[in-house]
């Protein structure tokens, strides 16, 4: 065995032999180490030098850890607002008039393309290659290679219809990693732009979508002055908006979570959310078709009469206080607030640029003209209440038991005060009348002369009961408080001129509540606009409840003042504002503007002095339930008194809604008469049947052609389905008479009821008169639905609008 | 087995024993050093079901005595002898625990950088892992010893030693990287690429080959050691030889630690102080100046931005973003895998920055116990190296005890901000194939010197 190792000459086993050999001699032999010391002494600097690094250790966990882990905190995390989404506002009847919607911003990050930008290079010559390799003769060119961030502009710019030119701006500049392209862009837009990255193999950190919302109002201009706005940060800035932003804006949530290095969210389980509470939701007493009527009718009477420093009215309930309408016009549209509306207000811009002014000083006064618009006028800016204010000055001497419906005052034209001479309206004085007579007549000698029964002290009581001093507390912001003269400073002129409305300065919504309080058995409510606060999920949270301030008047003054405002409006056979079937009460007032006047020079665009056109109307009389104010601030036209400017505007707003609102006309006998009545279709009959049918409906008949016989009726003006006032004629073309008979309208502007019905008669044609005062002595036509010389069939109905326009107030 | 250990001394009553004051449990524990054992035969598995043990005793023995070699019989591999326990278990923690914690701290980095492949890097190292084991365990049962045998070359002339042929192969290997190294982003080429299979680091290999080798020469020296010319000079123009061969990398720290355990060995080995404090000394001042002056490796300024708030954002980011995982920590840490930093912040978070996210998310309980295991392993291996009788053996486990040891601590001491961040890895820990294969090598040699040494 030995022998064989000891001749192997493998190199393994001449080690083995030899490691073998050693181990002997090492058994021999004590080992020689030495140095063992030393090995100490590198232990102890480890040692050392690990205690050091513990200690190290120990100082940044624990000792420094806060700081630290504070500073990791400030690098990783980050917090992210989850937007609550902006309560809704509906009117009374649940319409939406505004409503938040969520859209996107979307964001170019420029950095994050040009770090993209190398793979989309390298990825493009890859294709490129494999194009190159791709044998197939048929094969489709390949489309030349675009840079990256000129796909993702060229791309976005013609999605969302912006430029490019900052886009390209943003990148080359690569200042930040965030450009927004488009704020506030909606769904479908968004999805395209997710499509289109798809296509293009874009990564989303290039360009996305950020999630915001905006404020929506589906109709618009309507009650904008009521409703406001939200500004860029979706804080509600007029209006309701601003008055309950608290409630609508809901509370904002936080979600606080890490980032990686790159700033993208890390995958955690702990991260805090605080999630968004909704904001509540606003249902108003406005009922939308009401405001509805309210605006048309009011644009029309803006536009009809020149009112250059805009009308506004308001509708009430006189006994909630819960406001029905409210609208200054012209208005402007919610969804673009900055758009200037009114044609004045753009003429002055148009004549300062022709004049040369600077831009500033343009941009400065549109800034004014659009604060201006954007103001609520019914309830910001204050007027003259004029003859309006009478009702006041009568009801509290009537409470005052100093007056009743039968004294009668004495108007000799004008009155003496303290030595100066206060004119009536009508300058040779109104002579002996009622108390009725002088409300009808707005008399001003008269309420001269009541206001001095009441005496200054008494007068500042009323005026104070009625809530002049003070604003009403109506839901809306930038009330404005009234300029009246105290008790403390007032003289008899001033008591004088305060009685008929000419000294302070009120809010038309103070007049309007002073009116109910008139009306509704003189209890002063307070006008609120929000009914009931919802919370998002639509539970009621708050319900506005009818604020009763005090009673001012009783019963019976009120009821008495009912009376008089009726009378009002049916005396001399009607007023502008009656309408067949209602029992409208109304007064109007017709406020000189002397400071405005002399300011301008006498100068202000019309002929006349300017005035504040007011009336204010209550329906039904027997049981009130509405108050309507209407004021025009300046009307321009020929026409300035209230009972002409404004007065329309209230008749016809209850011609259209009061059907609406659940108020229906009851008619007297005598009204039913002179109803209108529909034509019934006679085409097809015999004559003799044709005549009877419609004499028995209360029409005439007049025949063209041949009658006799078996003939038949071939045509009838008006046709069937018309309604026209029972007695109108009716034509009838019996059998071949081919040529219809034409005449032409003839011109009855300015002309009495009667001299218009014959012209009208006497032309062929039939009339139907329009307008509450047509029988009243004064009326006058001032409308005509067909212009003079046109022709038309004979027999065809001409409607004709009446007036009564030399009502002074 | 333990019968076998009684009765081995008295079958071999000549054997002197290395001290007489030894302990008997000492003495039982001596045969244990792979000497080949006399014959195990009749007491080793003595079958205490066989009542007839006298008669049957005469024929067996003279069959063993047959197999039974003399002491000079010949063993390459030894199975008998124990490997250290504490020091294999040691590296085993220290191994899954490093993997483990590699793969959490750079599973997010691994994700971003490989097409979403967060395995990336934890397969790669598991692979380098496996093929370390295989060799650690080869090693472990391969007399070390044989590294200093001398054999004959070229027909007789010359005597060399398998230490020359892993010195020659590591210098190659590192000159390779001239003309084939992989360049990195700042010039340095201190990857080989080996087709099919990724890259390589010979550098690591270097280190192996300077503690094998001047074990080697300490102890074929050992009586000359403390003169100058054969205690400082050769091995220090050796050294020098060695470094050079790795110029084209220039890997600062690499040449640092090499230095430091070349001193650490030649202060073990016995050179004289008297020359080698002054070198030392010397070499250090110049060191500074080159540092300080020259502004070599742009020290000054890592020296400078060491403190992790002197410029967060800039100079020292990769310091203060350590700061930040390390300081969030807090006593217990954020728990297993729960790390931020590791997201992007930390940018070398699976190389040199393990040991933040490991703080990070077990806190400085979890540091201590890592601070712990390095002190352990250091003490276990200068212990190894203290009982290992033979100079070779003492002089290899000091040199690769205190290489380890030393990374580990320089590593910890960068994470934590007290020494200039110069990208010296952790052991076990780091990402990093080649190194991570070459240490369980090392430990390969490290548990072969043990089971030779007489531990208790």
């Amino acid at each position: 065995m030995d022998k064989k190792t000891n001749n192997n000459t493998g190199l393994f086993w001449r080690f083995a032999a030899w490691a073998a050999k050693k181990d002997a001699e090492d058994a021999e032999k004590p080992p020689v180490i030495g140095y063992r010391g030393r090995q100490i002494v590198i232990l102890a600097i480890v040692v050392g030098f690990s205690a050091f690094v513990g200690y190290n250790l120990l100082k940044f966990t624990v000792l420094d850890g806060d700081m630290w882990r504070q500073q990791a905190n400030r690098q990783q995390m980050r917090e992210s607002t989850i937007m609550a989404n902006r309560g809704a506002i509906y009117d009374a009847n649940g319409t939406v008039l505004a409503q938040s919607s969520t859209v996107w911003n979307i964001i170019f990050a420029e950095e994050a393309t040009y770090r993209a930008s190398k793979a989309y290079r390298e990825n493009y010559e890859n294709k490129q290659l494999k194009w190159l390799d791709d044998k197939d003769p048929n094969k489709e060119p390949l489309p030349p290679f675009k840079e990256l961030s000129e796909v993702i502009i060229d791309g976005l710019s013609e999605i969302l219809g912006v430029s490019p030119d900052g886009m390209r701006k943003a990148y080359i500049a690569q200042e930040h990693n965030y450009y927004i392209v488009k704020r506030k862009v909606e769904k479908p837009e968004v999805k395209l732009i997710e499509q289109f990255l798809i296509d293009n193999g874009i990564s989303s950190d290039c360009v996305y979508a950020e999630q915001t919302s905006k404020r929506y109002y589906p109709n618009g201009s309507l009650a904008s002055n009521v409703i406001g706005f939200t500004n860029f940060d979706g804080d509600g800035v007029y209006g309701l908006e601003a008055y309950y932003d608290e409630y609508l804006r809901g509370t904002d949530g936080k979600a606080f979570y890490r980032t990686d290095g790159e700033g993208k969210a890390v995958e955690y389980g702990n991260d805090d959310v605080f999630s968004a509470t909704d904001g509540h939701s606003l249902v108003l007493t406005l009922d939308e078709v009401l405001q509805h009527y309210l605006e048309k009718n009011l644009e029309l009477c803006v536009s009809q009469h020149s009112v250059i420093n805009r009308a506004c009215g308001i509708i009430m309930d006189c006994n909630t206080g819960g406001v029905l309408a409210m609208a200054t016009t012209p208005s402007y549209d919610l969804n673009n607030p900055s758009e200037i509306t009114s044609v004045y207000d753009l003429d002055l811009l148009e004549q300062m640029k022709k004049e040369g002014k600077s831009e500033e000083e343009i941009a400065e006064q549109e800034g004014i003209l659009r604060e201006r618009q954007w103001k609520n006028k019914a309830v910001t800016e204050l007027y003259n209440p004029g003859s309006v204010f009478k009702t006041v000055t009568c009801s509290s001497a009537l409470e005052e038991e100093l007056i009743n419906i039968n004294t009668t005052f004495n108007c000799p034209g004008y009155a003496d005060v303290a030595g100066t001479e206060i004119h009536c309206w009508r300058e040779w004085g109104h002579g002996e009348q009622t108390l009725q007579q002088a409300m009808t007549n707005s008399c001003n000698p008269c309420f001269i002369a009541i206001g001095q029964m009441l005496g200054m002290q008494k007068f500042s009581n009323y005026f104070e009961a009625f809530g002049f001093t003070e604003p009403t507390g109506i839901d809306l912001p930038g009330e404005e408080q009234s300029i009246y003269v105290p008790y403390s400073r007032m003289g008899p002129v001033d008591l004088a001129m305060s009685s008929m409305g000419q000294t302070h300065k009120i809010t038309p919504i103070q007049m309007c509540t002073a009116i109910c309080a008139i009306v509704n058995g003189g209890k002063l409510v307070t006008p609120h606009l929000v009914d009931k606060i919802l919370d998002c999920n639509g539970n009621v949270v708050e319900t506005k409840e009818t604020q009763i301030k005090r009673q001012v008047i009783s019963e019976e003054t009120s009821k008495t003042m009912r009376g008089i405002l009726e009378t009002i409006v049916n005396e001399n056979g009607g007023h502008n504002a009656y309408i067949a079937g209602y029992r409208i009460g109304g007064k109007s007032g017709t406020a000189e503007k002397i400071e405005d006047y002399e300011k301008a020079g006498g100068l202000a665009g019309g002929a006349h002095m300017t005035y504040i056109s007011t009336f204010a109307a209550s329906v039904p009389m027997d049981d009130p339930q509405i108050v309507i104010l209407v004021l025009a601030d300046t009307p321009t036209g020929p026409e300035y008194y209230g009972s002409a400017v404004a007065c329309p505007v209230v008749s016809a707003v209850f011609k259209d809604g009061l059907e609406h609102l659940g108020i229906y006309p009851t008619y007297t006998a005598e009204e039913q008469a002179k109803m209108d009545a529909t034509v019934p279709n006679v085409i097809g009959d015999m004559t003799m049947y044709a005549q009877s049918y419609l004499t028995a409906n209360n029409f005439e008949v007049r025949f063209v052609g041949d009658p006799t016989g078996d003939a038949q009726v071939v045509d009838q003006i008006p046709a069937s389905g018309s309604v026209i006032p029972r007695g109108s004629t009716v034509v009838l073309y019996v059998g071949d008479v081919k040529e219809r008979e034409m005449g032409e309208v003839p011109d009855v502007i300015g002309k009495s009821s009667s001299e218009a019905n014959e012209l009208i008669i006497n032309a062929g044609f039939n009339i139907k008169i329009l307008g509450g005062a047509a029988e009243n002595v004064n009326a006058v036509a001032t409308m005509q639905n067909y212009d003079p010389g046109v022709t038309l069939y004979k027999g065809s109905v001409i409607e004709v609008t009446f007036q009564a326009n030399s009502f002074g107030d | 087995m333990q019968q076998a250990r009684q009765s081995a001394p008295s079958k071999r009553p000549g054997v002197r024993r290395p001290a007489a004051a030894r302990s008997q449990a000492h003495t039982a524990a001596a045969p244990a050093r792979g000497i080949p054992q006399g014959s195990p035969a009749p007491t080793r598995a003595p079958n205490p079901a066989k009542p007839v043990k006298p008669v049957k005793q005469a024929k067996p023995k003279v069959k063993r005595r047959k197999k039974v070699k003399d002491p000079n019989r010949i063993k390459l591999l030894s199975f008998h002898s124990r490997v250290d326990v504490p020091m294999l278990l040691l590296v085993m923690v220290l191994l899954v625990f490093g993997i483990t914690m590699m793969f959490s701290a750079g599973h997010a980095l691994s994700y971003r950088d490989n097409k979403g492949d967060s395995f990336y890097y934890v397969t790669r190292q598991l692979t380098a892992a496996g093929l370390g084991l295989v060799g650690m365990f080869f090693l472990t049962f391969f007399d070390y010893r044989f590294l200093r045998y001398e054999f004959r070359v070229l027909g007789g002339k010359r005597r060399i030693t398998a230490t020359h042929l892993v010195v020659a192969a590591s210098m190659l290997l590192n000159l390779l990287t001239i003309p084939f190294g992989i360049a990195a982003e700042g010039g340095q080429k201190r990857w080989l690429p080996i087709p099919g299979f990724g890259q390589f680091q010979p550098s690591d290999m270097l280190k192996i080959a300077v503690i094998v080798y001047f074990a080697y020469y300490i102890h074929k020296h050992s009586d000359k050691m403390r003169k100058f010319y054969d205690g400082i000079w050769i091995p220090g123009l050796m050294l020098v030889l060695m470094i050079l061969s790795m110029i084209s990398q220039t890997h600062l720290s690499c040449m640092v630690i090499i230095c430091l355990v070349f001193v650490a060995m030649l202060f073990v080995g016995g050179s004289n102080l008297k020359y080698l404090l002054p070198i030392c000394v010397l070499v250090a001042l110049a060191a500074v100046f080159a540092v300080m002056v020259l502004d070599v490796g742009y020290f000054k300024e890592r020296i400078l931005f060491m403190d992790p708030l002197s410029e967060p954002g800039d100079r020292s980011y990769q310091n203060y973003q350590s700061a930040l995982a390390i300081g969030s920590g807090g006593l217990w840490g954020k728990g297993f895998g729960n790390s931020s930093q590791k997201y992007y912040y930390l940018p070398e978070a699976p190389n040199d920055f393990v040991y933040a996210v490991l703080v990070e998310e077990f806190g400085l309980v979890g540091g201590l116990v890592v601070i712990l295991l390095f002190l352990i392993f250091v003490f276990r291996g200068f212990y190894i190296a203290r009982k290992s009788e033979d100079k070779f053996g003492c002089l290899l486990a000091t040199g690769i005890t205190f290489q380890i040891g030393l990374q580990a601590f320089l590593n910890l001491g960068v994470n934590l901000c007290c020494i200039p961040n110069t990208g010296i890895s952790m052991p076990f820990f780091s990402y990093g194939g080649t190194a991570l294969m070459f240490q369980l090598w090392e430990m390969g040699l490290l548990l072969s010197v043990s089971k030779r040494a007489k531990l208790s």
